[in-house]
């Protein structure tokens, strides 16, 4: 069960990541 | 306590994400070069996270004990086998990425003859990565022997990160500021640091305080024990349940540990038992240890222990064949406290003789409120008790009642398919996650 949090977390944490460079990705090539 | 635990849990959390994101948040709060398109960027971005990413799996394997003490040890690792995949497919979109939009500019970069040094480093540091990957998920299948494959996973981390650095540092674009180039060179010292201390601190400090082999007793079912006796006395402190990493024959320089748990009393401050398997290649040369040789043991770590649930009225372990060397130090501990607190212990073993600690568990039985279950998978004709697996219909009948009522603290300890039918089985008889404890190490 443990493992699958932490399984999860780092899917999460990946998702996030993918959404942060997106937004950078937006703003910084609308400069 | 147990909020305590939790605000720590976040906390650490927290800045993971945060040093994930630094180099993002670092290059929006600095002066920024001219965009390019959204790509591009986007293949950037995800390079400098998956960097940042990288870096932290070090932490993650450093065996920082506050680090993983609101997890467990195992779920720390089981966490850097995971977020390494999702770090590998970031850091293999970053070239993909480029080499779909902009084909003609960076395919050409693979030919590492003429490709300038920023992409060498970079295509290096991804095939390093891409090492990792495949030597730690195949490591059985490609049978690699465990400190071999140990060594060269150290080697090509550090590989991956220096070379994935030197890449970013060369094509210098978003390093235009000092406030960024701080960021790496930070990032830069900070790896560096943790690998002095990893790698020759620690060492150093074992390496003054050795053990030495007291005693090699056999065990039932395979198995032996090793007495330690600290050559400077008392021994480590340790909670009952926590492991440590042992190295016998060479020094704490060389990088071939090994983790056990310590299966004597924690009350006993003058001698540490191992008792160990032989499973592997490590564990098979244990009964070759001579009297007075010097072993080096790093610990305690681990939060599986009962000492970590005070509040708890009953305990109930489950163990499968030597997943029971953590119960032993904590009914032994137990025995030193002369606790109370009424015990259930589930015991799997394959047959009646090679069940280790049998004799003994009879005598703690006899000095604790101790329900003792034998479950054999062979019996012998005359066998009275439990047979098979330790199944839900099982684990019905033989769990007090109360049990799905935050009353008892159950601990799991033993091979990886009894684990997961017992933790199953344990969510479906409605026991709390929060209430059952389990310890694995088995990933690579």
């Amino acid at each position: 069960m443990r493992q699958r949090l932490a399984t999860l977390l780092a899917l999460a944490i990946g998702g996030a990541i993918l959404l942060a460079a997106f937004v950078f990705a937006l703003l910084q090539s609308s400069l | 306590m147990q909020r305590k635990r939790v605000l720590q849990a976040i906390f650490w959390i927290a800045l993971y994400l945060i040093l994930t994101f630094a180099p993002l948040i670092v290059l929006f709060t600095s002066e920024r070069p001219p965009g390019r398109e959204f790509w591009r960027e986007f293949s950037v971005a995800l390079g400098f996270c998956g960097l940042a990413m990288m870096a932290l799996q070090f932490v993650l394997t450093a065996r920082f004990q506050t680090l993983k003490a609101p997890y467990g040890s195992d779920v720390v690792y089981f966490f850097h086998r995971q977020i390494s995949l999702v770090t590998f497919t970031l850091i293999l979109a970053h070239p993909i990425l480029l080499f779909i939009f902009a084909p003609s500019d960076y395919l050409p970069l693979l030919n590492l003859v003429s490709a300038p040094w920023a992409a060498r480093l970079g295509v290096t540091a991804l095939l390093a990565a891409a090492g990792l990957i495949v030597f730690s998920i195949y490591r059985k299948r490609l049978r690699l022997d465990y400190t071999l494959w140990r060594i060269t996973h150290g080697i090509l981390a550090i590989l991956a990160v220096g070379l994935a650095t030197g890449h970013i540092i060369l094509r210098a674009h978003y390093l235009n500021t000092p406030l960024k180039q701080a960021l790496w060179i930070g990032y830069g010292l900070f790896w560096i640091g943790l690998l002095i201390y990893v790698r020759l601190l620690r060492p150093w400090m074992l390496l003054r305080h050795p053990y030495l082999v007291a005693q090699v007793i056999p065990e039932r079912g395979n198995a032996v024990t090793l007495r330690l006796r600290p050559t400077h006395p008392p021994a480590l402190r340790f909670q009952p349940g926590q492991f440590a990493w042992i190295t016998a024959w060479r020094s704490p320089f060389s990088d071939t540990e090994h983790p056990f748990s310590i299966s004597s009393s924690a009350e006993n401050r003058d001698f540490l038992d191992f008792t160990i398997k032989e499973l592997g290649d490590f564990t098979r040369t244990v009964r070759s240890l001579q009297v007075g040789q010097k072993v080096y043991v790093d610990g305690p770590y681990g939060a599986f222990s009962t000492d970590r649930q005070p509040h708890a009225q009953q305990f109930i372990f489950i163990a499968g064949g030597i997943g029971i060397t953590p119960m032993m130090s904590m009914l032994r501990t137990f025995v030193d406290r002369r606790e109370p607190r009424p015990l259930t212990l589930i015991y799997a073993n394959r047959n009646w003789e090679g069940v280790t600690f049998r004799e003994e568990l009879e005598q703690i039985r006899s000095r604790l409120n101790l329900n003792l279950i034998h479950v054999l998978e062979q019996p012998p004709e005359d066998w009275n008790g439990e047979r098979g697996f330790i199944s839900e219909n099982l684990l019905r009948r033989c769990l007090p009642e109360g049990a799905a009522e935050n009353m008892v603290e159950i601990f799991i300890c033993g091979p990886k398919p009894m684990m997961d039918a017992v933790e199953k089985a344990l969510v479906r008889l409605g026991i709390p996650y929060g209430d059952f404890h389990s310890e694995r190490f088995d990933f690579v």
